[in-house]
């Protein structure tokens, strides 16, 4: 997508709103890092909205309000320190056929925000040496799409190692067995049903 | 480190070419390797996007800085020692490196330092400062709340507040008040705007709402 684009369909604004996907977040901040007017763009958004007077948001709606926008301040980092995510899991793991305890270190519970998607290297997971399981939360990924593990040369895991799971709230959870990620590169893959995909990033387990 | 302190005559002369140069990353690297006055550039050129991208992952403002002065710090080590793999294209290591840094932040894996060096904000050339940092912070909550008030449509007034206050998806917006793609965005475009004259209107026109509204004139 290139300036002239963005500018129509008022990208800043929508970023600044919280409302690009996470594609064309990314694409829009990289554009950013050479484009200075919409840098101003962004910035002057992002003043509308901290200093738009509270006295009113008393607009009545036809629709009811997105009910994650009451958590927004804290919800990044309340997923990025997983807590969050151990009590979404909770429930899927509690029905899973091998009971799962997460209380123990023989789980661990890792988010893959956005912003760690596409880097180069891979992100490092430790694990303690009795971990057994880790649990893998990609948020933001399209429910049409299906968040896939991949070996080191780009080969799908067998079914058997890993689970995937979509959440209410959009975010998709992998359930890996440890000692495939010890030491090793697993990829992720959003897949689309016609087999086309898009890299989402790579984990790997570090041991003490 | 200070990357601000000003750069000889020469240097400043420079900067304006570098600025216009289809190299710019490039020369802003060797820059930057080769420690000439024109590194202060690095600073000037990146620090407002890469602000909005801390900013934009919820990181706070004092935060924020201190990430900005660990992407610029890492920036530079690396250009010096190894140097980057793609020296042309020096904004897109920057941002990733803003990324890993923000990622680094929320896991709790950096140390908090926010040792933020105030002079050195001071002695920031306007260019490199956001609007909110250039402009007085009752000023500019007046302009918004004078906007609002003088939205000549009520139904855009709805928009910006479902859109900035509730974070409702456009999409959502869009469908109840039944306005069209284009028109939403014709709805963003006109506060915009309008914002813009505001600013001048009190004095605060910046270099960046005075081009657009020669665009707009244009």
């Amino acid at each position: 997508m290139d300036h002239i684009q963005f500018k129509a369909n008022q990208t800043a604004a929508g970023y600044v709103a919280n409302g690009l996907d996470e594609s064309t977040q990314e694409a829009f901040e990289l554009h950013m890092m050479g484009c200075s007017e919409c840098v101003a763009d962004v910035e002057v958004w992002r003043a509308i909205k901290l200093e738009m007077p509270r006295q009113h948001a008393q607009v009545r709606t036809l629709t009811p309000r997105r009910k994650l926008a009451a958590f927004s301040d804290w919800r990044m980092a309340a997923s990025l320190v997983g807590a969050g995510v151990i009590g979404a899991t909770g429930g899927w793991l509690g029905k899973a056929t091998t009971a799962t305890d997460l209380d123990s270190t023989r789980t661990v519970v890792f988010n893959l925000p956005s912003v760690s998607r596409g880097a180069d290297e891979c992100t490092a997971m430790r694990l303690a040496s009795d971990t057994r399981l880790a649990v893998l939360r990609v948020p933001g990924i399209s429910k049409d799409l299906r968040v896939v593990a991949l070996d080191s040369e780009r080969r799908e895991l067998p079914a058997s190692d890993y689970t995937s799971r979509i959440q209410p709230d959009g975010s998709q959870l992998l359930k890996i067995d440890a000692a495939l990620l010890a030491g090793r590169q697993v990829h992720l893959e959003a897949r689309r049903a016609d087999g086309t995909g898009e890299p989402l990033g790579c984990v790997t387990g570090l041991l003490p | 480190m200070n990357y601000t302190e000003s750069s000889p005559t020469a240097d400043l002369r420079a900067e304006k070419s570098l600025e216009t140069s289809e190299g710019g990353d490039l020369s802003l690297v060797e820059a930057v390797a080769e420690r000439t006055g024109l590194q202060n550039q690095l600073y000037v050129r990146y620090r407002r996007p890469l602000l909005q991208v801390f900013l934009h992952r919820r990181i706070a403002r004092d935060a924020a800085e201190d990430l900005l002065q660990r992407t610029f710090l890492q920036a530079i080590k690396k250009i010096r020692t190894e140097g980057l793999d793609d020296p042309s294209n020096l904004g897109g290591y920057l941002y990733r490196t803003a990324c890993k840094l923000a990622t680094a932040y929320w896991r709790g894996e950096l140390s908090r330092r926010h040792d933020n060096d105030r002079e050195l904000l001071s002695n920031l050339k306007d260019e490199a400062l956001s609007l909110e940092e250039r402009l007085d912070h009752e000023q500019l909550a007046k302009c918004v709340r004078e906007l609002m008030v003088h939205l000549p449509v009520q139904r855009d007034r709805e928009v910006l507040e479902r859109y900035y206050l509730h974070e409702e998806p456009r999409t959502v917006i869009r469908e109840s008040l039944q306005l069209t793609d284009m028109q939403f965005n014709q709805v963003l475009w006109r506060a915009r705007q309008r914002f813009g004259d505001i600013l001048r209107r009190h004095g605060l026109a910046t270099g960046e709402t005075a081009s657009a509204q020669s665009t707009r004139e244009g």
